[in-house]
Protein backbone atom coordinates (compact mmCIF):
# COMPACT_ATOMS: atom_id res chain seq x y z
CA UNK A 1 0.00 0.00 0.00
CA UNK A 2 1.53 3.40 -1.18
CA UNK A 3 0.12 6.76 0.78
CA UNK A 4 1.42 10.26 -0.18
CA UNK A 5 0.79 12.37 3.26
CA UNK A 6 1.35 16.11 3.98
CA UNK A 7 0.92 18.19 6.88
CA UNK A 8 1.60 22.11 6.56
CA UNK A 9 -0.66 22.96 9.20
CA UNK A 10 1.66 25.45 10.99
CA UNK A 11 5.60 26.71 10.94
CA UNK A 12 6.79 23.29 8.97
CA UNK A 13 6.29 21.86 5.79
CA UNK A 14 5.97 18.37 5.60
CA UNK A 15 5.74 15.54 3.21
CA UNK A 16 5.98 11.87 3.61
CA UNK A 17 5.53 8.43 1.23
CA UNK A 18 5.00 5.40 3.12
CA UNK A 19 4.75 2.21 0.66
CA UNK A 20 3.91 -0.90 3.00
CA UNK A 21 5.90 -0.34 6.70
CA UNK A 22 8.65 1.80 5.00
CA UNK A 23 8.33 5.39 5.44
CA UNK A 24 10.33 8.21 3.40
CA UNK A 25 9.59 11.80 5.04
CA UNK A 26 11.23 15.41 4.64
CA UNK A 27 10.35 18.05 6.55
CA UNK A 28 11.32 22.10 6.21
CA UNK A 29 10.85 24.29 9.26
CA UNK A 30 9.57 27.62 8.09
CA UNK A 31 7.92 31.09 9.25
CA UNK A 32 4.37 30.25 9.33
CA UNK A 33 2.93 32.41 6.64
CA UNK A 34 5.69 31.39 4.05
CA UNK A 35 4.09 29.41 1.19
CA UNK A 36 5.24 25.46 0.60
CA UNK A 37 7.53 25.21 -2.42
CA UNK A 38 5.98 21.80 -4.10
CA UNK A 39 9.18 21.77 -5.50
CA UNK A 40 11.22 21.00 -3.29
CA UNK A 41 8.67 19.04 -1.11
CA UNK A 42 8.81 16.71 -4.25
CA UNK A 43 11.98 16.69 -4.40
CA UNK A 44 12.60 16.13 -0.73
CA UNK A 45 11.21 12.38 -0.89
CA UNK A 46 12.10 12.07 -4.62
CA UNK A 47 8.63 12.18 -5.90
CA UNK A 48 8.46 12.21 -9.83
CA UNK A 49 5.50 14.33 -10.37
CA UNK A 50 3.56 13.01 -11.73
CA UNK A 51 4.29 9.77 -13.29
CA UNK A 52 4.55 8.34 -9.43
CA UNK A 53 0.74 9.47 -8.70
CA UNK A 54 -0.21 6.69 -10.45
CA UNK A 55 1.01 4.38 -8.41
CA UNK A 56 -0.67 5.61 -5.01
CA UNK A 57 -3.19 4.31 -3.32
CA UNK A 58 -3.96 7.48 -1.54
CA UNK A 59 -3.57 10.45 -0.48
CA UNK A 60 -3.92 12.09 2.88
CA UNK A 61 -2.96 15.79 4.63
CA UNK A 62 -3.64 16.90 8.27
CA UNK A 63 -6.57 19.40 7.36
CA UNK A 64 -6.18 20.95 11.42
CA UNK A 65 -6.65 22.52 12.82
CA UNK A 66 -4.05 25.52 12.19
CA UNK A 67 -3.18 28.02 9.82
CA UNK A 68 -6.25 28.66 7.55
CA UNK A 69 -4.32 29.69 4.61
CA UNK A 70 -1.77 26.56 4.54
CA UNK A 71 -4.29 24.07 5.01
CA UNK A 72 -6.48 25.66 2.15
CA UNK A 73 -3.21 25.84 -0.14
CA UNK A 74 -2.49 21.72 0.30
CA UNK A 75 -6.23 21.08 0.39
CA UNK A 76 -6.78 23.15 -3.19
CA UNK A 77 -3.50 21.62 -4.67
CA UNK A 78 -4.28 17.97 -3.59
CA UNK A 79 -7.54 18.10 -4.67
CA UNK A 80 -6.83 17.96 -8.38
CA UNK A 81 -4.32 15.42 -7.86
CA UNK A 82 -6.75 13.13 -6.02
CA UNK A 83 -9.51 13.96 -8.99
CA UNK A 84 -7.35 13.16 -12.13
CA UNK A 85 -6.15 9.93 -10.41
CA UNK A 86 -9.05 9.15 -9.49
CA UNK A 87 -7.32 8.49 -5.79
CA UNK A 88 -8.88 9.02 -2.39
CA UNK A 89 -8.10 12.27 -0.94
CA UNK A 90 -8.42 11.36 3.49
CA UNK A 91 -8.30 14.54 5.75
CA UNK A 92 -6.71 13.76 8.91
CA UNK A 93 -6.34 15.58 12.10
CA UNK A 94 -3.66 17.75 12.59
CA UNK A 95 -3.33 17.73 16.59
CA UNK A 96 -4.19 13.99 16.26
CA UNK A 97 -1.50 13.71 13.72
CA UNK A 98 0.72 15.59 16.27
CA UNK A 99 -0.16 13.52 18.85
CA UNK A 100 0.70 10.20 16.59
CA UNK A 101 3.91 11.88 16.44
CA UNK A 102 4.65 12.13 20.14
CA UNK A 103 3.80 8.59 21.04
CA UNK A 104 7.57 7.27 20.17
CA UNK A 105 8.65 10.10 23.00
CA UNK A 106 6.16 8.73 25.82
CA UNK A 107 8.17 6.35 28.25
CA UNK A 108 4.69 5.48 29.67
CA UNK A 109 2.36 4.74 27.30
CA UNK A 110 -0.38 4.44 29.21
CA UNK A 111 -0.46 8.45 30.28
CA UNK A 112 -2.53 10.48 28.52
CA UNK A 113 -1.18 13.48 26.43
CA UNK A 114 -2.01 16.67 26.21
CA UNK A 115 -1.29 18.48 22.66
CA UNK A 116 -1.05 22.47 22.43
CA UNK A 117 -0.36 24.72 19.18
CA UNK A 118 -0.38 28.00 18.87
CA UNK A 119 -3.43 29.53 17.12
CA UNK A 120 -2.24 33.26 16.74
CA UNK A 121 -3.55 36.35 18.91
CA UNK A 122 -3.63 34.42 22.47
CA UNK A 123 -5.53 31.32 21.15
CA UNK A 124 -4.31 27.90 21.44
CA UNK A 125 -5.58 24.74 19.67
CA UNK A 126 -5.99 21.94 22.24
CA UNK A 127 -6.80 18.65 22.15
CA UNK A 128 -6.05 15.16 24.70
CA UNK A 129 -5.54 12.07 23.66
CA UNK A 130 -4.88 8.19 25.50
CA UNK A 131 -3.19 5.37 23.47
CA UNK A 132 -4.46 1.99 22.51
CA UNK A 133 -1.76 -0.29 20.69
CA UNK A 134 0.23 3.25 19.67
CA UNK A 135 -2.71 4.36 17.97
CA UNK A 136 -4.39 8.06 19.73
CA UNK A 137 -7.82 8.31 21.21
CA UNK A 138 -9.50 11.09 21.53
CA UNK A 139 -10.28 12.19 25.63
CA UNK A 140 -10.85 15.94 25.35
CA UNK A 141 -12.28 17.14 22.04
CA UNK A 142 -10.47 19.41 19.41
CA UNK A 143 -10.72 23.13 20.98
CA UNK A 144 -9.49 26.62 21.17
CA UNK A 145 -8.72 28.08 24.19
CA UNK A 146 -6.81 31.14 25.57
CA UNK A 147 -4.08 30.73 28.38
CA UNK A 148 -5.96 31.59 31.41
CA UNK A 149 -7.93 28.17 29.86
CA UNK A 150 -5.03 26.32 28.88
CA UNK A 151 -3.29 26.52 32.59
CA UNK A 152 -6.06 24.02 34.10
CA UNK A 153 -4.75 21.70 31.81
CA UNK A 154 -2.10 21.08 33.22
CA UNK A 155 -3.10 18.09 35.52
CA UNK A 156 -0.43 15.38 34.89
CA UNK A 157 0.33 13.43 31.51
CA UNK A 158 2.32 14.13 28.67
CA UNK A 159 2.51 17.69 26.88
CA UNK A 160 3.73 18.11 23.23
CA UNK A 161 3.48 21.84 21.31
CA UNK A 162 5.20 24.72 21.73
CA UNK A 163 2.48 26.62 24.41
CA UNK A 164 3.48 24.58 27.34
CA UNK A 165 7.47 25.55 26.92
CA UNK A 166 6.87 28.11 29.74
CA UNK A 167 5.32 25.44 31.82
CA UNK A 168 8.09 22.71 31.54
CA UNK A 169 9.45 22.93 34.65
CA UNK A 170 6.11 21.83 36.51
CA UNK A 171 5.28 19.15 33.53
CA UNK A 172 6.43 16.60 31.53
CA UNK A 173 7.09 18.31 28.40
CA UNK A 174 7.80 16.27 25.52
CA UNK A 175 10.13 18.92 24.11
CA UNK A 176 11.39 16.71 20.95
CA UNK A 177 8.22 15.89 19.41
CA UNK A 178 7.23 17.72 16.46
CA UNK A 179 4.39 17.46 13.62
CA UNK A 180 5.33 15.50 10.75
CA UNK A 181 3.56 13.89 7.39
CA UNK A 182 4.76 10.24 8.79
CA UNK A 183 2.02 10.33 11.63
CA UNK A 184 -0.24 11.08 8.45
CA UNK A 185 0.44 8.64 6.54
CA UNK A 186 0.51 5.85 9.64
CA UNK A 187 -3.00 7.39 10.36
CA UNK A 188 -4.37 7.22 6.67
CA UNK A 189 -3.08 3.94 6.85
CA UNK A 190 -5.60 3.04 9.72
CA UNK A 191 -8.47 3.98 7.63
CA UNK A 192 -10.55 2.22 5.04
CA UNK A 193 -10.77 3.67 2.22
CA UNK A 194 -10.98 0.93 0.11
CA UNK A 195 -14.41 0.78 1.25
CA UNK A 196 -15.60 4.10 1.73
CA UNK A 197 -15.82 7.42 -0.05
CA UNK A 198 -13.54 10.03 0.13
CA UNK A 199 -14.43 12.19 -2.27
CA UNK A 200 -11.73 15.17 -3.29
CA UNK A 201 -14.40 17.63 -3.46
CA UNK A 202 -15.30 17.26 0.30
CA UNK A 203 -11.51 17.33 1.59
CA UNK A 204 -11.74 20.69 3.26
CA UNK A 205 -10.25 22.00 5.79
CA UNK A 206 -11.49 22.46 9.71
CA UNK A 207 -11.50 25.63 10.86
CA UNK A 208 -12.50 25.81 14.60
CA UNK A 209 -12.51 29.41 15.46
CA UNK A 210 -16.27 30.92 14.90
CA UNK A 211 -16.48 33.93 12.62
CA UNK A 212 -16.59 36.94 14.27
CA UNK A 213 -17.09 39.36 11.33
CA UNK A 214 -19.67 42.53 12.00
CA UNK A 215 -22.85 42.22 9.88
CA UNK A 216 -24.56 45.05 8.29
CA UNK A 217 -28.02 46.50 10.50
CA UNK A 218 -27.44 44.52 13.31
CA UNK B 1 -4.05 23.40 -27.95
CA UNK B 2 -6.73 24.49 -24.78
CA UNK B 3 -5.72 27.20 -22.14
CA UNK B 4 -8.09 26.69 -19.10
CA UNK B 5 -8.14 29.70 -16.97
CA UNK B 6 -8.40 30.03 -14.08
CA UNK B 7 -9.65 33.58 -11.64
CA UNK B 8 -10.28 33.57 -7.54
CA UNK B 9 -9.15 37.49 -7.02
CA UNK B 10 -12.13 38.52 -5.16
CA UNK B 11 -15.57 37.09 -4.77
CA UNK B 12 -15.81 34.98 -7.71
CA UNK B 13 -14.57 31.87 -8.79
CA UNK B 14 -14.14 31.63 -12.95
CA UNK B 15 -13.20 29.26 -14.88
CA UNK B 16 -13.02 29.44 -18.95
CA UNK B 17 -11.28 27.11 -21.70
CA UNK B 18 -9.63 28.98 -24.41
CA UNK B 19 -9.63 27.43 -27.85
CA UNK B 20 -7.37 29.66 -30.07
CA UNK B 21 -9.32 28.56 -33.35
CA UNK B 22 -12.52 28.63 -31.45
CA UNK B 23 -12.44 31.79 -28.99
CA UNK B 24 -13.98 30.71 -25.49
CA UNK B 25 -15.58 26.85 -25.32
CA UNK B 26 -16.33 26.64 -21.82
CA UNK B 27 -17.09 29.21 -18.98
CA UNK B 28 -18.30 28.92 -15.80
CA UNK B 29 -18.84 30.92 -12.76
CA UNK B 30 -19.69 31.05 -9.06
CA UNK B 31 -20.60 34.27 -7.74
CA UNK B 32 -20.01 34.64 -3.71
CA UNK B 33 -22.39 38.07 -3.76
CA UNK B 34 -25.14 36.61 -1.33
CA UNK B 35 -22.18 35.46 0.96
CA UNK B 36 -20.70 38.63 0.88
CA UNK B 37 -24.14 40.94 1.09
CA UNK B 38 -25.05 40.28 4.51
CA UNK B 39 -21.02 42.08 5.79
CA UNK B 40 -21.63 44.96 3.32
CA UNK B 41 -18.70 43.94 1.39
CA UNK B 42 -16.04 41.21 0.60
CA UNK B 43 -14.98 39.63 3.77
CA UNK B 44 -11.36 38.06 2.63
CA UNK B 45 -11.62 34.87 4.72
CA UNK B 46 -15.09 33.95 3.90
CA UNK B 47 -14.21 34.15 -0.20
CA UNK B 48 -10.77 31.66 0.36
CA UNK B 49 -12.85 29.82 2.12
CA UNK B 50 -15.55 29.39 -0.60
CA UNK B 51 -13.42 29.33 -3.63
CA UNK B 52 -11.41 26.47 -1.57
CA UNK B 53 -15.22 24.60 -1.29
CA UNK B 54 -16.25 25.75 -4.99
CA UNK B 55 -13.53 24.74 -7.40
CA UNK B 56 -13.62 21.29 -7.85
CA UNK B 57 -17.30 20.81 -8.14
CA UNK B 58 -17.38 23.69 -10.78
CA UNK B 59 -14.32 22.65 -12.93
CA UNK B 60 -16.02 19.07 -12.67
CA UNK B 61 -19.46 20.19 -13.78
CA UNK B 62 -19.15 22.84 -15.67
CA UNK B 63 -16.35 22.39 -17.50
CA UNK B 64 -15.52 18.64 -17.65
CA UNK B 65 -19.21 18.30 -19.24
CA UNK B 66 -17.77 20.45 -22.41
CA UNK B 67 -14.25 19.38 -22.84
CA UNK B 68 -12.21 16.29 -22.25
CA UNK B 69 -9.20 17.07 -19.36
CA UNK B 70 -6.85 15.41 -21.43
CA UNK B 71 -7.07 17.98 -24.16
CA UNK B 72 -5.98 21.02 -21.68
CA UNK B 73 -2.71 21.93 -22.30
CA UNK B 74 -1.88 24.77 -20.54
CA UNK B 75 -3.57 26.19 -17.65
CA UNK B 76 -3.12 29.89 -16.54
CA UNK B 77 -4.77 31.25 -12.96
CA UNK B 78 -4.59 35.27 -11.69
CA UNK B 79 -1.09 35.41 -9.87
CA UNK B 80 -2.47 38.90 -8.98
CA UNK B 81 -3.43 41.67 -8.04
CA UNK B 82 -6.05 40.96 -5.70
CA UNK B 83 -6.86 39.24 -2.18
CA UNK B 84 -3.74 37.15 -1.35
CA UNK B 85 -5.85 34.13 0.11
CA UNK B 86 -8.07 33.94 -2.64
CA UNK B 87 -5.18 34.20 -5.32
CA UNK B 88 -3.64 31.34 -3.50
CA UNK B 89 -6.90 28.93 -3.99
CA UNK B 90 -6.26 29.97 -7.41
CA UNK B 91 -2.83 29.24 -7.98
CA UNK B 92 -2.77 26.17 -5.79
CA UNK B 93 -5.67 24.25 -7.96
CA UNK B 94 -3.42 25.57 -10.81
CA UNK B 95 -0.55 24.00 -9.65
CA UNK B 96 -1.88 20.61 -8.67
CA UNK B 97 -4.22 20.32 -11.68
CA UNK B 98 -1.10 21.05 -13.94
CA UNK B 99 1.22 18.63 -11.50
CA UNK B 100 -1.36 16.15 -12.62
CA UNK B 101 -1.73 16.26 -16.57
CA UNK B 102 2.01 17.20 -16.31
CA UNK B 103 1.38 20.53 -18.43
CA UNK B 104 2.59 24.35 -17.79
CA UNK B 105 1.23 26.80 -15.44
CA UNK B 106 1.10 30.21 -16.00
CA UNK B 107 0.51 33.24 -13.70
CA UNK B 108 -1.65 36.29 -15.18
CA UNK B 109 -1.83 39.99 -14.29
CA UNK B 110 -5.44 40.56 -13.46
CA UNK B 111 -4.82 44.21 -14.58
CA UNK B 112 -3.96 43.15 -17.87
CA UNK B 113 -6.58 40.33 -18.36
CA UNK B 114 -9.37 43.31 -18.43
CA UNK B 115 -6.69 45.30 -20.95
CA UNK B 116 -7.02 41.76 -23.33
CA UNK B 117 -10.67 41.02 -22.39
CA UNK B 118 -11.77 43.33 -25.49
CA UNK B 119 -10.55 40.94 -27.71
CA UNK B 120 -12.45 38.15 -26.76
CA UNK B 121 -15.61 39.15 -28.24
CA UNK B 122 -16.95 39.03 -31.91
CA UNK B 123 -16.03 42.51 -33.06
CA UNK B 124 -12.66 42.65 -34.58
CA UNK B 125 -10.35 45.04 -32.24
CA UNK B 126 -6.85 45.92 -33.53
CA UNK B 127 -4.19 48.39 -31.09
CA UNK B 128 -3.72 51.02 -30.45
CA UNK B 129 -6.65 51.96 -28.12
CA UNK B 130 -7.84 53.65 -24.63
CA UNK B 131 -9.29 51.49 -21.78
CA UNK B 132 -10.99 53.02 -19.07
CA UNK B 133 -11.02 49.83 -16.64
CA UNK B 134 -13.56 50.92 -13.89
CA UNK B 135 -14.44 48.39 -10.96
CA UNK B 136 -15.22 47.72 -6.99
CA UNK B 137 -10.69 47.20 -6.89
CA UNK B 138 -9.81 49.94 -9.89
CA UNK B 139 -10.27 53.19 -11.41
CA UNK B 140 -7.88 53.26 -14.52
CA UNK B 141 -6.75 55.37 -17.42
CA UNK B 142 -5.03 53.38 -19.53
CA UNK B 143 -3.25 54.09 -23.63
CA UNK B 144 -2.96 50.24 -24.72
CA UNK B 145 -0.77 49.98 -27.48
CA UNK B 146 0.32 46.70 -26.98
CA UNK B 147 0.42 43.28 -25.22
CA UNK B 148 2.37 44.51 -22.17
CA UNK B 149 2.68 47.99 -23.82
CA UNK B 150 0.69 49.81 -21.27
CA UNK B 151 0.70 53.44 -20.58
CA UNK B 152 -1.23 54.33 -17.41
CA UNK B 153 -2.24 58.14 -17.62
CA UNK B 154 -4.49 58.19 -14.63
CA UNK B 155 -5.77 56.36 -11.73
CA UNK B 156 -7.98 56.99 -8.45
CA UNK B 157 -5.76 58.70 -5.94
CA UNK B 158 -8.24 56.47 -3.25
CA UNK B 159 -11.19 54.64 -3.03
CA UNK B 160 -12.00 53.45 -6.78
CA UNK B 161 -15.02 54.27 -8.31
CA UNK B 162 -16.88 50.68 -7.74
CA UNK B 163 -16.14 50.92 -4.33
CA UNK B 164 -17.17 54.25 -3.73
CA UNK B 165 -20.82 53.16 -5.27
CA UNK B 166 -20.43 49.97 -2.59
CA UNK B 167 -19.44 52.50 0.32
CA UNK B 168 -22.15 55.13 -0.41
CA UNK B 169 -24.97 52.25 -1.09
CA UNK B 170 -23.91 50.84 2.48
CA UNK B 171 -24.50 54.42 3.68
CA UNK B 172 -28.25 54.53 1.78
CA UNK B 173 -29.33 51.19 3.56
CA UNK B 174 -28.93 49.12 0.20
CA UNK B 175 -27.57 45.88 -0.80
CA UNK B 176 -23.82 44.91 -1.83
CA UNK B 177 -22.93 44.95 -5.14
CA UNK B 178 -23.93 49.16 -4.28
CA UNK B 179 -23.73 49.50 -8.51
CA UNK B 180 -26.61 48.68 -9.61
CA UNK B 181 -28.39 49.38 -6.27
CA UNK B 182 -27.52 53.08 -6.39
CA UNK B 183 -28.31 52.82 -10.28
CA UNK B 184 -32.01 51.46 -9.50
CA UNK B 185 -33.02 54.17 -6.88
CA UNK B 186 -31.59 56.73 -8.77
CA UNK B 187 -33.94 56.61 -11.28
CA UNK B 188 -36.71 57.97 -8.96
CA UNK B 189 -34.30 60.50 -7.57
CA UNK B 190 -35.31 64.37 -8.67
CA UNK B 191 -32.44 66.30 -10.51
CA UNK B 192 -31.17 68.98 -8.92
CA UNK B 193 -32.03 68.55 -5.16
CA UNK B 194 -28.56 67.70 -4.39
CA UNK B 195 -25.11 68.74 -5.85
CA UNK B 196 -21.88 67.14 -4.91
CA UNK B 197 -18.59 68.48 -6.23
CA UNK B 198 -16.69 66.56 -9.36
CA UNK B 199 -13.63 65.30 -7.69
CA UNK B 200 -10.18 66.84 -9.25
CA UNK B 201 -12.36 67.68 -12.48
CA UNK B 202 -10.08 71.49 -12.13
CA UNK B 203 -6.80 69.91 -11.65
CA UNK B 204 -4.37 69.27 -14.95
CA UNK B 205 -4.03 65.51 -14.33
CA UNK B 206 -5.75 62.17 -15.47
CA UNK B 207 -5.80 60.84 -11.53
CA UNK B 208 -9.32 60.19 -10.26
CA UNK B 209 -10.31 60.74 -6.45
CA UNK B 210 -13.32 59.28 -5.15
CA UNK B 211 -13.46 59.06 -1.15
CA UNK B 212 -14.38 63.15 -0.79
CA UNK B 213 -17.43 62.39 -2.75
CA UNK B 214 -18.28 59.49 -0.43
CA UNK B 215 -17.72 61.52 2.39
CA UNK B 216 -19.90 64.52 1.18
CA UNK B 217 -22.93 61.38 0.76
CA UNK B 218 -22.09 61.11 4.42
CA UNK B 219 -22.50 64.76 5.43
CA UNK B 220 -25.02 64.84 3.29
CA UNK B 221 -27.26 61.91 5.19
CA UNK B 222 -25.74 63.44 8.36
CA UNK B 223 -27.87 66.61 7.62
CA UNK B 224 -31.20 64.98 7.68
CA UNK B 225 -32.74 63.85 11.10
CA UNK B 226 -34.48 60.58 9.13
CA UNK B 227 -33.68 60.45 5.55
CA UNK B 228 -37.06 59.56 3.67
CA UNK B 229 -37.20 57.09 0.74
CA UNK B 230 -37.14 60.10 -2.25
CA UNK B 231 -33.97 61.62 -0.31
CA UNK B 232 -32.19 58.65 -0.61
CA UNK B 233 -32.90 58.63 -4.45
CA UNK B 234 -31.98 62.46 -4.66
CA UNK B 235 -28.92 61.71 -2.98
CA UNK B 236 -28.53 58.25 -5.19
CA UNK B 237 -28.97 60.29 -8.11
CA UNK B 238 -26.76 63.77 -6.95
CA UNK B 239 -23.75 60.61 -6.35
CA UNK B 240 -23.71 58.85 -9.42
CA UNK B 241 -23.92 61.93 -11.76
CA UNK B 242 -20.65 63.43 -9.94
CA UNK B 243 -19.32 59.62 -10.01
CA UNK B 244 -19.69 59.12 -13.81
CA UNK B 245 -19.10 62.94 -14.80
CA UNK B 246 -15.56 62.69 -12.87
CA UNK B 247 -14.59 59.69 -14.82
CA UNK B 248 -15.97 61.23 -18.27
CA UNK B 249 -14.27 64.46 -17.71
CA UNK B 250 -10.72 62.23 -17.26
CA UNK B 251 -11.36 60.09 -20.43
CA UNK B 252 -12.54 63.27 -22.78
CA UNK B 253 -8.87 64.55 -21.48
CA UNK B 254 -7.14 61.43 -22.49
CA UNK B 255 -9.02 61.04 -25.92
CA UNK B 256 -8.24 64.52 -26.86
CA UNK B 257 -4.22 63.87 -25.82
CA UNK B 258 -3.71 59.84 -26.97
CA UNK B 259 -6.06 61.10 -30.47
CA UNK B 260 -6.97 57.07 -30.36
CA UNK B 261 -9.86 56.13 -32.58
CA UNK B 262 -10.97 52.84 -29.79
CA UNK B 263 -12.38 53.55 -26.80
CA UNK B 264 -12.95 50.82 -24.66
CA UNK B 265 -14.91 50.56 -21.36
CA UNK B 266 -14.63 47.20 -18.69
CA UNK B 267 -14.36 46.58 -15.34
CA UNK B 268 -17.99 45.67 -13.31
CA UNK B 269 -19.03 49.73 -13.18
CA UNK B 270 -18.80 49.38 -17.31
CA UNK B 271 -22.29 48.19 -16.82
CA UNK B 272 -23.96 51.38 -15.38
CA UNK B 273 -26.15 52.69 -18.34
CA UNK B 274 -25.46 56.58 -17.26
CA UNK B 275 -21.66 56.02 -17.82
CA UNK B 276 -21.90 54.28 -20.85
CA UNK B 277 -23.97 57.73 -22.36
CA UNK B 278 -21.31 59.66 -21.09
CA UNK B 279 -18.46 57.37 -22.50
CA UNK B 280 -20.84 57.67 -26.03
CA UNK B 281 -21.10 60.93 -26.57
CA UNK B 282 -17.07 61.20 -25.88
CA UNK B 283 -16.00 58.82 -28.93
CA UNK B 284 -18.41 61.26 -31.09
CA UNK B 285 -17.31 64.13 -30.42
CA UNK B 286 -13.84 62.47 -30.72
CA UNK B 287 -14.93 60.44 -33.83
CA UNK B 288 -13.78 57.16 -32.55
CA UNK B 289 -15.79 53.88 -32.05
CA UNK B 290 -16.73 52.56 -28.50
CA UNK B 291 -16.76 48.99 -27.38
CA UNK B 292 -17.63 47.37 -23.94
CA UNK B 293 -17.14 44.20 -23.67
CA UNK B 294 -20.03 41.48 -22.87
CA UNK B 295 -20.84 42.06 -19.32
CA UNK B 296 -19.57 38.89 -18.49
CA UNK B 297 -16.12 39.85 -19.78
CA UNK B 298 -16.59 43.19 -18.17
CA UNK B 299 -16.50 42.00 -14.54
CA UNK B 300 -14.43 39.50 -12.84
CA UNK B 301 -13.97 36.34 -15.35
CA UNK B 302 -11.69 33.74 -16.21
CA UNK B 303 -11.89 33.93 -20.32
CA UNK B 304 -9.32 36.88 -20.17
CA UNK B 305 -7.26 35.05 -17.91
CA UNK B 306 -7.18 31.89 -20.21
CA UNK B 307 -6.92 34.17 -23.45
CA UNK B 308 -4.06 36.36 -21.72
CA UNK B 309 -1.86 33.27 -20.50
CA UNK B 310 -2.16 31.83 -24.29
CA UNK B 311 -0.54 34.80 -25.24
CA UNK B 312 1.97 34.79 -22.37
CA UNK B 313 2.40 30.95 -22.74
CA UNK B 314 6.54 31.23 -23.47
CA UNK B 315 6.57 32.09 -19.61
CA UNK B 316 4.94 29.31 -18.94
CA UNK B 317 6.75 26.60 -16.52
CA UNK B 318 5.90 23.32 -15.11
CA UNK B 319 7.44 24.40 -11.36
CA UNK B 320 4.96 25.21 -8.41
CA UNK B 321 6.56 28.01 -6.50
CA UNK B 322 4.49 30.67 -5.73
CA UNK B 323 4.16 33.86 -7.80
CA UNK B 324 0.91 35.06 -6.08
CA UNK B 325 1.29 39.03 -5.82
CA UNK B 326 -0.96 40.89 -3.91
CA UNK B 327 -0.17 44.13 -5.87
CA UNK B 328 1.41 43.60 -8.83
CA UNK B 329 1.73 46.50 -11.06
CA UNK B 330 0.99 46.43 -15.00
CA UNK B 331 4.47 48.55 -15.66
CA UNK B 332 5.99 45.40 -14.41
CA UNK B 333 5.09 43.32 -17.50
CA UNK B 334 7.18 42.82 -20.05
CA UNK B 335 5.87 43.95 -24.13
CA UNK B 336 5.13 41.20 -26.04
CA UNK B 337 6.14 41.80 -30.05
CA UNK B 338 4.22 40.15 -33.12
Amino acid sequence: MKILGIDLAANYSSIALQEDDEINCFTQMHNVRERPSWDDLFAGIGLAVPNDFSSLDAIAFANGPGSYTALRNVSTFLKPIAFVHKLPLIPISSLKAFAMASYDFMEDPSKNLFIAVDAQKGSYYFAGYTFQDGIPTSIEGEQVLDQASLITKLNGGYYAGTPWKEFASKIELLSHATPNASSVCKLASLVDFKNNVFDPADANPIYLEPLTFKKINE
Amino acid sequence: MLTLGIETSCDETALAVYDPNKGIVAEAVYSQIDLHAIYGGVVPELASRDHCQKILPLFESNILNTININDIKLIAYTAGPGLGGALLIGESFAQGLAAALNIPVIGVNHLEGHLQAPFLGKNKVQFPLLTLLVSGGHSMIIDVEGIGKYNILGESRDDAVGEAFDKVAKLLDLRYPGGPEIEKLAKNGIKGTHKFPIPLSDKDTYDMSFSGLKTSVLYALQDMSEPTDQDKADIALAFQDSATEALAIKVRKAMIKTKRKLLVCTGGVAANTVLRSKLIAISKEAEANILFPELKHCTDNAAMIAYTGYLRRDLASQSYKSLVRSRWPLKMLTEIHG
